[in-house]
């Protein structure tokens, strides 16, 4: 704002400044032409004057005497007359007869002049005679023809430059200079010594026509000048300056500049004032309300910002910014509420959990954790469709926040698994009761009532642990458990997470023990009944944890198909039982060795393609290697189990039916699969010389088998009454602790040597047994 | 008759030699039958009137004096140009109902006869060759010139601008051309030779300022109308 008021000032004093100079040169114009009017009307005036001369019978009678001194009193007398300041007169060929400031005889002086006048008959214009102009008239002196020439002329003078200042208010200076640039004449309106001063040295630039098209300023800026030529010629070049002085031009500008610089100042203390007024009202409240919104960004609050009126720009924005500030506030409670809910069921989700334990246990208040698993909640969905499993969820979510008030929170952990923190030690059994009844109310999905089912798992503060993590683990360890025996409800039991925790690091450590040699295979020798010879074994799995120790093969075997990683086990046992049998083999121990196939084994496609190639590169006959699968392993997928068994059977394996007994499957079952051997579980033969129960299961199963054309094993021989009853009974392979325990590779062939064939009782319908197993 | 081509600047400048001082001549001798002829032009073609010839030739008889009158009337003088010999008496009467106040300020007659009206002053003799210019004190534009010669042959060109000379000598003889507008001094002559059959050709340069041109002013219209 102030530089565009300073801008229009300095414009308007521009424009004004060129204005007063353009209307000082037209006056110096002006007046240059007052001047030429001026010395024409003279000029004319001195003409009249010289012809009335000319003209004078007594002259022309003088001219023609041509007495010198009659000439020259004539001419004075006329020149008087007249008020010349010069006069003269000269011969038809221009040659002085007599002047006032030539000499006789003397060629004419002004032969411009002369020149005009022979051609126009007369002539007036400016002349400089010894070195000062003079406006001369010349005219013929015709007597009655032209005898001579006479003029006169007047000097152009101070009463000149007088007359011109007079008329025209303009300094006048008429100045001559010779052609060494001296001055030699100089009359002026100036004071003298100013005038000399002014002129000196400005005869080149008036030579070059400076100040003669337009007005200009002198170089020192302090007159206003326009030049007119008077005379000029190769010795002299006479001009009038006309001159305004600066302050005469600009004063009534200067004046009119103190009052635009005053009015400007007056206008820069408004806009001064204008400002102050405005920080005043603007700037500062602007300041607290920048302030303000910084400290909501903090995360401050205010309910009222004391800025402005209501109605003011400033008030407005104060109460724009609370409203901001609520609509933060609101923001942030949503997303708060939304990243610790669980957005279906809009129960607190697994962070707000852990807040909420953190914060009991902090208080030392006991609290139970229930952490409730939906059994069926895969089936449900499957059925139903996901929309009719969220249904699902959301009721039983419902159910649960409502159920204790505040007594109990619900929470949605993840899936189908959610949590009730009850403010209670621990959960009586009516309490229970009364909470499954409700969870277990059905549930009316698209007009089809569905029952739920569900488990819990609880962890009690502070018995079951200090810290979140730790009670919502032991609490899935307990649901883990209570799913796992399809009961309601389990309690952490001190220990089970122990377990859990050795579990863990086994399967961990599985992946790596094939390769840091922990494991080892054993092998386990058969009698053969008939002869009392070893010419079979059992190979059985072994591992020694460094830190654990030796590991029971159920314990990891089920490990390992639970995590995956029992198909490499398998490979690597197959493998290596494949190489110890070619090592044997190499020292003439041909053994047969049976090795125990995984529920997953039974169900590669790929098995019997590997098993093809492990026999090929170590060059076995298939009889030296046989299967022992246990019938839950087959059942879990009794087809797939069927298809590879059937390779297998193709290769030239024998198959044996592990652990029978223990299982559900009949006889009629096991009658499909290609099926060789049965090796009745170790349960009923422990105790088979002191059980008369388990006696009767096994010879019934031993005569079943054979009548089926199955051989049959028996496992868990402890002594030799057993032995010899079973041998009795027809059992065609005995194994257990009686006979060997299971032995390191390296040892069995020592163990062979020493080992004495068995005498043991033959069965009483052998032969028959025998004609029923080989039709 | 032989026909003889003449240098056009043969004789000339025999007696004035300024530089502005230029006339052209185109001489042509042209071969008749008839005596010397002169024809005067100016260097624009025109044939020049009052141009006064002058042929001097060994002759023991001289022109007698004359009484010859140059008159006034409508402010004029009449003849313009009058040749006279020498010792010659010129009359100036005057014709008009105003005076006059005739005067010369010539070298070669000095004068003035004071206003007189019908009363003529005695004729002035010009006893000296030359140029007399007659002027008159209250008409300034009226002029005449008397040539005074001793020239045994003078005559002036009418308005066709020839002269038809008498038989001459024969042989070459000097021949001298003047005219009122040749020079403002009134002293500058065309100079040449001519022979006893010469046709001769002369173009003049004017070179005196032409005089005021004889208009009326104002003041001078009024007077002539009141009378």
């Amino acid at each position: 704002m102030i530089v565009s008021q300073l801008a229009t000032g300095v414009a308007f004093l521009r424009a004004t400044q060129n204005d007063v100079i353009a209307k000082g040169s037209q006056r110096l114009e002006v007046g240059a032409n007052v001047l030429e009017q001026l010395l024409d009307a003279r000029g004319e005036q001195l003409a009249n004057n010289v012809a009335i001369l000319a003209d004078d019978f007594g002259f022309k009678s003088a001219v023609s005497t041509q007495d010198t001194d009659t000439l020259y009193s004539v001419l004075a007398n006329h020149g008087d007359r007249a008020k010349a300041d010069i006069v003269l007169l000269s011969g038809l060929d221009g040659r002085i007869l007599a002047s006032s400031h030539h000499a006789q005889n003397s060629p004419m002086p002004f032969p411009q002049l002369f020149d005009r006048a022979s051609q126009e008959g007369e002539a007036v214009s400016v002349v400089i005679a010894e070195g000062q102009p003079y406006e001369f008239a010349l005219l013929p002196v015709r007597a009655p023809n032209l005898i001579g020439w006479v003029g006169m002329g007047f000097l152009i003078n101070e009463a000149v430059t007088e007359e011109i200042n007079a008329l025209t208010g303009l300094d006048i200076s008429v100045v001559n200079y010779r052609d060494n640039g001296e001055i030699s004449y100089l009359a002026s309106s100036h004071p003298e010594q100013l005038a000399l001063e002014l002129m000196s040295g400005r005869d080149d630039e008036l030579i070059e026509g400076e100040y003669a098209l337009h007005s200009q300023m002198t170089p020192d800026a302090e007159y206003l000048t326009y030049a007119s030529q008077l005379y000029s010629d190769d010795v002299n070049q006479t001009y009038a300056l006309l001159q305004l002085s600066r302050n005469e031009l600009l004063g009534a500008y200067r004046s009119l500049q103190w009052q635009l610089l005053g009015i400007i100042a007056l206008i820069l203390l408004f806009t001064v004032l204008i400002a102050m007024w405005s920080a005043r009202s603007m700037s500062k409240p602007l300041m607290e309300l920048a302030k303000a919104a910084q400290r909501i960004g903090r995360g401050e609050r205010f309910t009222e910002l004391p800025i402005g009126s209501e109605r003011s720009e400033t008030g407005l924005l104060a109460s724009t910014l609370i409203a901001m500030q609520e609509g933060i506030a609101q923001r942030e409670a949503t997303l708060h509420h939304q990243s610790r809910h669980d957005l279906l069921t809009d129960l607190p989700n697994r962070i707000s959990t852990q807040e909420d334990i953190s914060l009991l246990i902090k208080r030392g208040e006991p609290f139970t954790l229930l952490r409730l698993a939906i059994n069926n909640f895969r089936d449900i969905n499957d059925t139903f469709g996901y929309a009719l499993g969220d249904h699902v969820l959301v009721t039983l979510a419902k159910r649960l926040q409502h159920f204790d008030g505040s007594e109990s929170t619900a929470y949605r952990l993840d899936g189908d698994e959610l949590l009730l923190l009850v403010k209670q030690s621990r959960s009586d059994f009516a309490w229970r009761t009364r909470l499954f009844t409700t969870l277990h109310h059905p549930i009316d999905l698209d007009k089809f009532p569905i029952t739920p089912s569900l488990s819990a798992g609880e962890t009690n503060y502070p018995d079951h642990g200090d810290s979140p993590q730790l009670l919502l683990r032991r609490a899935d360890i307990a649901l883990d458990m209570a799913r796992r025996h399809r009961h309601a409800h389990q309690r952490y039991l001190e220990g089970q997470d122990e377990h859990h925790l050795r579990q863990l690091t086994l399967i961990r450590d599985l992946q790596d023990a094939v390769g840091n040699g922990e494991l080892w295979m054993a092998y386990q020798p058969k009698v053969n009944t008939r002869n009392g010879r070893v010419d079979q074994c059992e190979a059985l799995m072994r591992w020694r944890h460094p830190s654990l120790g030796f590991v029971p093969p159920d314990e990891f075997i089920s490990l390992a198909e639970r995590s995956g990683s029992i198909s490499m086990l398998s490979h690597w046992m197959l493998a290596n039982v494949c190489a110890q049998l070619h090592a044997w083999q190499q020292h003439g121990y041909h053994l047969s060795v049976a090795v125990n196939l995984s529920a997953s084994d039974v169900v590669d496609r790929q098995l019997a393609a590997y098993l093809a190639s492990l026999l090929e590169r170590y060059r076995l006959a298939p009889a030296r290697l046989s299967i022992e699968v246990t019938e839950s392993a087959v059942m879990q997928d009794v087809d797939a189990a069927m298809a590879t068994l059937m390779e297998l059977n193709q290769l030239g394996l024998r198959i044996a039916i592990d652990d029978y007994g223990t299982g559900y499957s009949s006889l009629a079952q096991i009658k499909r699969l290609p099926v060789d051997e049965l090796k009745i579980d170790k349960s009923f033969v422990l105790a088979i010389d002191s059980q008369k129960d388990d006696l009767t299961i096994v010879s019934s199963t031993i005569e079943m088998g054979h009548s089926l054309g199955l051989r049959l094993v028996a496992e868990g021989v402890e002594n030799r009454a057993s032995a010899e009853l079973l041998s009795k009974l027809g059992c065609d392979f005995l194994q257990g602790y009686w006979i060997a325990k299971p032995m390191p590779a390296d040892e069995l062939p020592a163990w062979l040597d020493n080992f004495t064939p068995l005498s043991l009782p033959h069965p009483m319908s052998s032969l028959l047994k025998a004609f029923q197993r080989k039709p | 008759m032989p026909t003889q081509q003449r240098s056009p600047f043969s004789g000339f400048f025999s007696v004035f030699t300024a530089p502005f001082f230029v006339v052209a001549i185109t001489s042509l001798l042209v071969s008749t039958a008839n005596a010397a002829q002169v024809t005067v032009r100016s260097v624009e073609g025109q044939l020049l009137e009052d141009a006064v010839v002058e042929v001097y030739y060994d002759t023991s008889a001289g022109n007698p004096p004359q009484q010859e009158s140059i008159y006034q009337r409508d402010a004029a003088f009449h003849p313009k140009v009058l040749t006279v010999s020498t010792d010659s008496y010129v009359a100036f009467p005057n014709q008009d109902t105003t005076r006059h106040h005739v005067y010369s300020f010539s070298p070669a007659k000095t004068f003035d006869l004071n206003l007189y009206l019908q009363e003529t002053p005695p004729p002035v003799q010009f006893d000296r060759a030359g140029i007399v210019v007659l002027g008159c004190n209250i008409h300034d534009h009226m002029q005449a010139f008397i040539v005074v010669s001793d020239a045994p042959y003078m005559a002036t060109t009418a308005a066709e601008g020839t002269l038809l000379l008498p038989t001459l000598p024969p042989g070459e003889h000097r021949v001298r051309i003047w005219h009122p507008q040749l020079d403002d001094s009134q002293q500058v002559w065309w100079e040449g030779v001519i022979t006893d059959t010469d046709q001769l050709n002369v173009s003049l340069k004017l070179n005196a300022l032409p005089p005021p041109a004889p208009t009326l002013s104002p003041l001078q219209q009024r007077f002539k109308d009141a009378t």
